[in-house]
């Protein structure tokens, strides 16, 4: 049974689609939402924490979806979210939109277990937030 | 005209700090909080921000190299005071590190004053400092460079109105640092090891405006975050007089029926009262019988144990008391203990019952269970703990291991005898070979009392006082013979209590 955080995720991602959103619509909708929560967190755990997490996430979430995309050999200085809407893109919207929610599920994961859910909950509300407006694909961010 | 303005001083929200601080922390000041790894300055820096801010008295905590930010929020967040609901409300985090990394200090103070500038806060931390002047360093920033942006930080952060913190990894206090120079506080804190004990301790090495508390106060770092143990008053000189006969206006009933009439009619109220003897002798029997004689008037006890298991008391009827209320037990729990760490937890307990009559069982285990380091200065300790509990007006009865010696008369270990108020003694005797206990009341000052030495049993766990003993002599030696018929009717005597 999803957890609360993991149904929350979905239902974001799938308000900021719209319905019947191609793979591409899919791809550009996470990238948006990896671009808050960086935009959330950057300023509080730097550039470098960000990264880190983003990287163990991927690393996560490619167990169970190989696609996804892997961390970067190297010390990475920012998010390869290119990389990420490539991988997205070339698969279908459903398995997009499950690979992608995945992603930032385990993300969410991650952090609650290393600051707490109600910390998390506090620096994540608004990138979790169904939009109202469904604006991530008049917003590439690729 | 001229009027001086008068300074807001805030409260911290640590207890004890405050009062070491001389009243709470000046507004607007620029002061530092430095010590070794792992001494608590950040822990400290977050209590006080979390105490402070709000979302009309905003803070910015801008973190930069040393620490990542991520980790110190894992292991912040699980302190009591972290309330997640006040970040990014009334708390802002700033991380710096990207800036720190170049080791440009002109970039590093314009990102912090223009986020200063932009967000207005009235609290702005900064952790840790110290990575700062060493990214400085790195790129060879001279000193008199460093001073100027330390002076140039201070200025901007006074300007705008913000009380400022800096947090950063100092070792050495005797260096000579622009920032000691330049901070109007400097809250100093240290780990003193000793054997296998650590022992934290706080100092305000210096604190503008305000008459500080000197010296080097201990500190617990608990779930709840700091708790810094402000001393007590000192005692003044000679303080055995610790309640005057003027003030002896009613007495206390003891619980063990005989043991009132033998101390004059029970113990002065305000007394401390030094119970002796050796292991088993009936010690905590007599004491838990003064609390729950307490509990039978209505008059609320606190007794701080030092048994091995607190939890499991071997007195049942203690045990009894503790759990129905009338009595309430102080469990310091932790080893590495301070005296002015125990008073804290003894007083706010007084205080908070009103409780009258408080027991200390024993002093034995109390020296077990403070730090090495504080056991060295252990008669001043006690003194310093008779006096505090004196001032508090509750009448204390304090037992004490004494190794039962035949070959001199001793009365109390430590020289403790001169800073309490009454001294009651249990012995073993042996009398037809039979080992049975006696005690005697050999000190209750300013007041008269028995001087008889009275045979003790200890019946379903209450102590039951006997009868003189007779035609008995040498019974301080532990082997008493019978004395000589002529000499055996002698009439019983009163002390007069000129030992005051």
């Amino acid at each position: 049974m999803p957890s609360s955080a993991s149904r929350r995720i979905a239902a974001a991602l799938e308000s900021r689609t719209g319905p019947d959103a191609d793979a591409f619509r899919v791809a550009a909708t996470v990238v948006a939402m990896w671009r808050d929560i960086e935009g959330q967190l950057t300023p509080i755990i730097g550039q470098g924490g960000v990264t880190a997490l983003y990287g163990r996430s991927l690393y996560l979430a490619g167990r169970e979806f190989p696609w996804i995309g892997s961390p970067a050999k190297s010390v990475a200085a920012t998010l390869d979210l290119t990389a990420l809407h490539g991988a997205l893109a070339l698969q279908s919207s459903a398995i997009a939109t499950e690979g992608g929610a995945a992603l930032l599920q385990t993300f969410h994961t991650l952090l609650v277990s290393m600051v707490g859910g109600a910390l998390t909950e506090r620096l994540l509300h608004d990138v979790l937030l169904p939009s109202s407006s469904g604006d991530a694909a008049s917003n590439p961010t690729t | 005209m001229t009027s001086p303005v008068i300074l807001t001083r805030l409260s911290t929200g640590v207890t004890g700090l405050d009062t070491v601080l001389g009243g709470g922390l000046p507004e607007y000041s620029f002061n530092l909080i430095a010590g070794p790894p792992g001494s608590g300055k950040t822990t400290l820096a977050h209590q006080m921000m979390f105490a402070l801010a709000s979302p009309e008295r905003p803070a910015l905590y801008f973190t930069v190299l040393g620490e990542p930010a991520l980790k110190m929020l894992r292991y912040q967040q699980q302190f009591g005071f972290f309330d997640a609901s006040a970040i990014n409300t009334a708390i802002r985090f700033i991380n710096l590190s990207d800036e720190a990394i170049v080791g440009d200090l002109d970039l590093v103070l314009r990102r912090i004053v223009d986020e200063v500038t932009a967000a207005g806060p009235s609290l702005v931390f900064v952790d840790s400092f110290r990575s700062v002047m060493l990214a400085g360093v790195a790129e060879g920033a001279a000193t008199n460079q460093l001073q100027a942006f330390v002076q140039q930080l201070g200025v901007q952060m006074t300007s705008w109105q913000a009380t400022t913190f800096l947090i950063g990894e100092y070792f050495d206090d005797a260096e000579a640092n622009p920032v000691f120079t330049v901070a109007d506080g400097i809250i100093w804190l240290r780990q003193s090891m000793q054997r296998n004990s650590m022992v934290r301790k706080l100092e305000i090495k210096k604190m503008r405006g305000q008459a500080t508390m000197a010296g080097l106060h201990t500190f617990r770092i608990t779930s709840a975050g700091v708790t810094v143990f402000a001393p007590t008053p000192a005692p003044v000189a000679d303080t055995g007089g610790t309640a005057s006969t003027e003030q002896v206006l009613s007495r206390l009933a003891m619980g063990v029926p005989g043991l009132d009439e033998m101390l004059g009619g029970g113990l002065p109220n305000g007394y401390s009262l030094l119970v002796a003897g050796p292991s088993g002798s009936g010690k905590s029997i007599l004491a838990a019988s003064f609390l729950a004689e307490g509990a039978r008037r209505g008059e609320h006890g606190v007794i701080a144990s030092f048994e091995q298991n607190p939890s499991r008391m071997r007195n049942p009827m203690l045990a009894d008391l503790i759990t129905s209320a009338p009595v309430s037990l102080v469990d310091p729990g932790s080893r590495d203990l301070s005296i002015d760490e125990l008073l804290v937890l003894l007083i706010d307990e007084i205080r908070k019952t009103g409780a009258r009559r408080v027991v200390i069982d024993s002093l034995s285990g109390l020296e077990l269970a403070l730090a090495p380091t504080f056991r060295e200065d252990f008669r001043e300790s006690l003194a310093r703990l008779v006096f505090a509990l004196t001032v508090e007006n509750v009448t204390v009865v304090m037992t004490t291991e004494l190794e039962d010696r035949y070959t001199d008369l001793r009365f109390s270990p430590y020289g403790t005898a001169f800073m309490t108020d009454a001294i009651i003694v249990q012995r073993y005797i042996e009398v037809d070979s039979r080992l049975r206990r006696m005690m005697a009341v050999v000190k209750l000052r300013g007041s008269s009392h028995s001087d008889e030495l009275r045979e003790f049993t200890i019946v379903d766990g209450q102590l039951r006082i006997g009868t003189r003993l007779e035609a008995q002599e040498g019974l301080l030696g532990g082997r008493p013979t019978r004395q000589r018929s002529d000499a055996a009717s002698r009439a019983p005597g009163r002390n007069g209590g000129d030992d005051a």
